[in-house]
């Protein structure tokens, strides 16, 4: 053999050799190198969902998600001598000594600082800093800052909802992320999306009934009866009497949500739904409709008050002076814990209970908003007659200023309870009928002489419109159990017009100071200057 | 001046050539794009190289192999001048840890791949002249070898283990073909391997290599990280492949994707079947080369023949090893496929190589053919001559037959 075809054999033969360990490779182990393969370049990633905004009841935007970035960096990576360093920490604001700290730390991972403006990523990123990286991410922006913060609450860097309506409809506003497998390059970057495993859905916007404009006149008028009257705390809530759609919800102390220094203050709560009271005299016409109801007492009868106190059992209910004889409507008007003591005393103690019930007290609201307080109210069968007596002005028992307020409406809507919605409604609101229209009709019109010169609340009066409402005086129960002897709380709650009532509004001015804390001086004026912008909003002008 | 070229030879490389473009602009896109650059930059800089190649192949298609065969050993001087002058610093510059590239006015030239070719004319040469010394005495076997040896050593040391063993195992191939003894190589095997045996212990480097090699699931993301993302990239073309453009592991994944691992990257995109057809081609380039290196000595041109013969085994080496170490069969070592790999130097070289068949093919066409020329010629004079012989024997006949019948008249 020729050693021309040796050499040619020779090299055939790693021919084969080449084809045969291809064939192993490409045809028998391929699922091996395949998923090795696989492993390495494709992953699984998450696409963000956009969290919904939330807009106030006209669209406009009050919570919105923007797009941030965060800077990250590698201290492991870090070039600490770069010649941009200076410009960076500047640009950053953090000191030269912090940075130093964190450039120290043993990880491969640390923020910078997080969710900067877009515009301060583009100009860190010019700089080039090895080591120095950005991270796209979003952030909630409160356009309407404290007015509607108490409300809509706010997430956390992670844009997890953390208070308020943004924590109760976390999971609708979040929507879903979409997971998909996706080709990588060895850089990380991706080439092309393999599979959609799920697909991304889309935070859903919520349209609240808030009217911001509205909020802004509430804040304002709480503002003005804080800084006048030095009290604790104040809050006020609107309900549209139609459809119980929230309109203004406010209280003060309120906090900023786009500063996270401030989100820790007590100026967190929602206090028209969180905090409860004693609802003191407010509380007076409910006792009156379910005796007019149950037909203990007739509209023209009358009571007799003096001497200005009654003994039930171990209490004393007195009135501020002797009234005489009260007519029912008077009882109102003027107040009367005596008078309406003693037809408290007429009215079976299963028809009070069922009453107050009815309207919504020691029942949590369901407005929707994470932390709502139901009050207390006890079953008739723990009740006596001093605990009667007591419930029929508003003592032994609490409630949220948010449930008073929907009690009115009840009153205001001629007895049928709505139910209440911090969203905009399109549906009708049917409710409840929890009071015969005619009862209703008369307690209105009780109400109605409150607000007259000689009643409990000339201030509530507005010109040109007809106001229905009531008074609070109530005591603050000490840190022993009693009560105190200086310190109140104002209420005012009502509606108006009282002849086709469009908005009902509960007051509070907690623990005011300067020797006025009648409710008809303290919360009647705050209740009489918001209803009065709540009835001349434009939208509104045609209905009066 | 016309165009000299073997057809067969030359469709089979232009075919290479071509695709191998293609292949290049695939395997090279993604790392293009990293580094900031156009996608095309790489394929484009290698479209270029390939005209300047083709500039160089006809000059030399137009020179005499007799030229090379006189002006060897000045070349092989200029070779071992160049592996010198790497390690000069300004002129050599080092890549990835190997010292094998020299910079002249902007233009990077890996003197290995040059050398490679200097070599085998030289040693052509040698054997040309010691024929027989090469067949029949140890020592005259073994005296170039100490020559190449050193050019290996030069090679070594700026770290391409590849390319010597590229340089060493040809230089033997072109011995066997020149009759040297069986056992002259046994002897020569033994000193190579002990060689090689120590290079690696001696050396970190290439022991982790050869451990990585034993097994390269060890340490994928190590030692082991580029062979084992090239048999990812291999096994994953399965019969048929991804489709041209479809590899991933040319995604930044593979390194030296466009270059000492283009076979993988071929692989992912063109699966089983495109390796059958590959290996086919290659096999079709280097048989047509070794025909041709054939016939050069069947006419007897021994330098022509003997420089073939170490083309065609310089190609076919290359070719093996390359696949060889992307389907790991063989250690790593960076080396090219021959006409398809980027790397200027590389292709530059091959394509001059291939002008040198080129030329080889043609002499011996002329050969063959002043050989006929010449021996219709001597035809002619044989029966020319015959027919002066007939004449004579006639005149002498007539001569003899004038004297006998002058003598009888008297």
């Amino acid at each position: 053999m020729s050693r021309y075809t040796l050499v040619t054999i020779f090299l055939l033969g790693f021919a084969l050799i080449i084809l045969a360990r291809s064939w192993q490779l490409q045809i028998t182990d391929y699922k091996f190198f395949q998923k090795q393969g696989e492993d390495r370049q494709l992953r699984i990633i998450t696409t963000k969902s956009v969290r919904g905004a939330i807009k106030d009841r006209s669209g406009y935007p009050l919570a919105v998600t923007t797009n941030m970035v965060s800077v990250w960096m590698n201290p492991k990576k870090l070039d600490k001598k770069h010649h941009n360093l200076t410009r960076l920490l500047k640009s950053l604001k953090i000191s030269k000594k912090k940075f130093a700290k964190m450039a120290n730390k043993k990880t491969r991972f640390i923020y910078l600082k997080r969710q900067i403006s877009p515009k301060v990523g583009v100009f860190i990123k010019s700089l080039k800093i090895t080591g120095v990286h950005l991270q796209k991410e979003k952030k909630r922006y409160y356009s309407a800052g404290s007015l509607v913060s108490q409300i809509i609450g706010f997430t956390n860097v992670d844009n997890k909802g953390q208070e308020g309506l943004e924590l109760f409809y976390d999971s609708l506003l979040q929507g879903k992320d979409g997971k998909r497998k996706v080709l990588k390059n060895r850089a990380g970057e991706i080439i092309e999306t393999v599979q959609q495993i799920d697909q991304e859905v889309e935070g859903i916007d919520l349209t609240l009934s808030i009217d911001k404009d509205m909020q802004f006149f509430a804040y304002q008028s709480l503002r003005k009866v804080m800084k006048n009257t030095q009290a604790d705390s104040a809050s006020l809530v609107i309900l549209n009497v139609k459809n119980g759609e929230v309109v203004a919800m406010a209280s003060m102390p309120t906090y900023n949500p786009n500063n996270p220094k401030q989100r820790s203050s007590h100026g967190l709560r929602n206090r028209v739904i969180t905090d409860v009271i004693e609802p003191g005299s407010v509380m007076k016409i409910f006792t009156m409709a379910v005796a007019l109801l149950t037909k203990k007492v007739q509209v023209n009868q009358t009571v007799d008050t003096s001497p200005g106190y009654i003994t039930i059992g171990d209490r004393t209910v007195t009135d501020v002076h002797s009234m005489g004889l009260l007519t029912m409507s008077d009882v109102i008007k003027k107040s009367s814990n005596v008078g309406i003591s003693k037809i408290a005393l007429k009215v079976q103690d299963k028809h009070m209970w069922r009453i107050l019930y009815d309207f919504g007290f020691g029942l949590p609201p369901a407005s929707g908003f994470p932390g709502e307080s139901s009050g207390v109210l006890r079953h008739y069968k723990q009740w006596d007659n001093a605990m009667k007596v007591s419930l029929s002005y508003g003592y032994s028992m609490s409630a949220s200023l948010l449930q008073i307020a929907r009690a009115y409406g009840a009153i205001a809507s001629g007895g049928v309870l709505k139910k209440i919605s911090l969203l905009r409604t399109k549906k009708i609101n049917t409710g409840k009928r929890v009071l015969p229209k005619k009862i209703a009709r008369i307690i209105t019109k009780m109400l109605t002489r409150v607000t007259e010169q000689d009643g409990t609340a000339p201030q509530a009066v507005i010109d040109g419109v007809v106001v229905a409402g009531k008074t609070g005086t109530v005591k603050k129960t000490s840190s022993d159990g009693g009560y105190t002897d200086d310190k109140y709380i104002s209420l005012f709650a009502g509606f108006a017009p009282a002849d086709n009532p469009q908005y009902v509004c509960a007051v509070m001015v907690d623990n005011p100071k300067g020797g006025r804390f009648y409710g008809g001086s303290v919360a009647a004026p705050v209740f009489a200057e918001i209803m009065k912008k709540a009835l001349f909003m434009p939208q509104n002008i045609n209905k009066l | 001046m016309k165009i000299i070229i073997d057809k067969k030879l030359f469709y089979i490389s232009a075919a290479i050539i071509l695709f191998g473009l293609v292949m290049v602009f695939s395997a090279s896109a993604s790392f293009a794009k990293n580094s900031n650059l156009s996608a095309h930059y790489f394929a484009q800089k290698q479209t270029f190289i390939v005209l300047i190649g083709l500039l160089l192949a006809y000059i030399v298609t137009q020179i005499p192999v007799k030229f090379w065969q006189e002006t060897r050993v000045l070349f092989l001087f200029f070779a071992l001048l160049l592996l010198v002058a790497v390690f000069i610093p300004g002129i050599g510059k080092t890549i990835n840890g190997s010292t094998r590239w020299i910079y002249l006015g902007g233009m990077g030239l890996q003197v290995s791949e040059l050398a490679k070719l200097l070599v085998f004319i030289y040693f052509a040469g040698y054997l040309t002249y010691h024929e027989k010394k090469v067949a029949n005495s140890f020592l005259g076997f073994i005296k170039p070898f100490i020559l190449i040896g050193f050019v290996c050593v030069l090679i070594l040391l700026a770290k391409d283990l590849g390319t010597t063993i590229v340089v060493m195992v040809t230089a033997m191939g072109m011995a066997f073909m020149a009759r040297a003894k069986f056992h002259y190589f046994l002897t020569l095997f033994i000193v190579n391997g002990v060689g090689i045996y120590l290079l690696t212990v001696t050396s970190a480097y290439r022991k982790a290599r050869l451990m990585s090699f034993v097994d390269p699931w060890q340490d994928t993301y190590g030692a082991g990280y580029q062979l084992t993302q090239s048999l990812i990239a291999i096994g994953s073309g399965k019969w048929f492949g991804a489709g041209l453009g479809n590899g991933v592991q040319k995604l930044l994944y593979l390194p030296e994707a466009y270059n000492d691992f283009i076979f993988a990257v071929f692989s992912e995109e063109f699966g089983f079947i495109g390796i059958v057809l590959l290996v086919g081609i290659f096999s079709m380039l280097i048989y047509r080369m070794m025909q041709i290196s054939l016939e050069a000595q069947s006419c007897n041109l021994k330098f022509n023949a003997y420089l073939g013969y170490g083309i065609s085994f310089w190609f076919a080496l290359q070719v093996i090893i390359h696949m060889g170490v992307n389907l790991g069969i063989l250690p790593t070592t960076g080396l090219t496929l021959p006409l398809v790999s980027y790397g200027g130097s590389s292709i530059l070289v091959m394509v001059t190589a291939l002008a040198f068949m080129f030329r080889i093919s043609y002499e011996t066409k002329k050969y063959s053919v002043t050989d006929a020329k010449a021996k219709e010629k001597n035809k002619d004079k044989k029966i020319i001559d015959s027919n002066h012989k007939i004449d004579r024997i006639f005149m002498d006949y007539n001569k003899n037959t004038a004297s006998v019948l002058k003598n009888e008249y008297k």
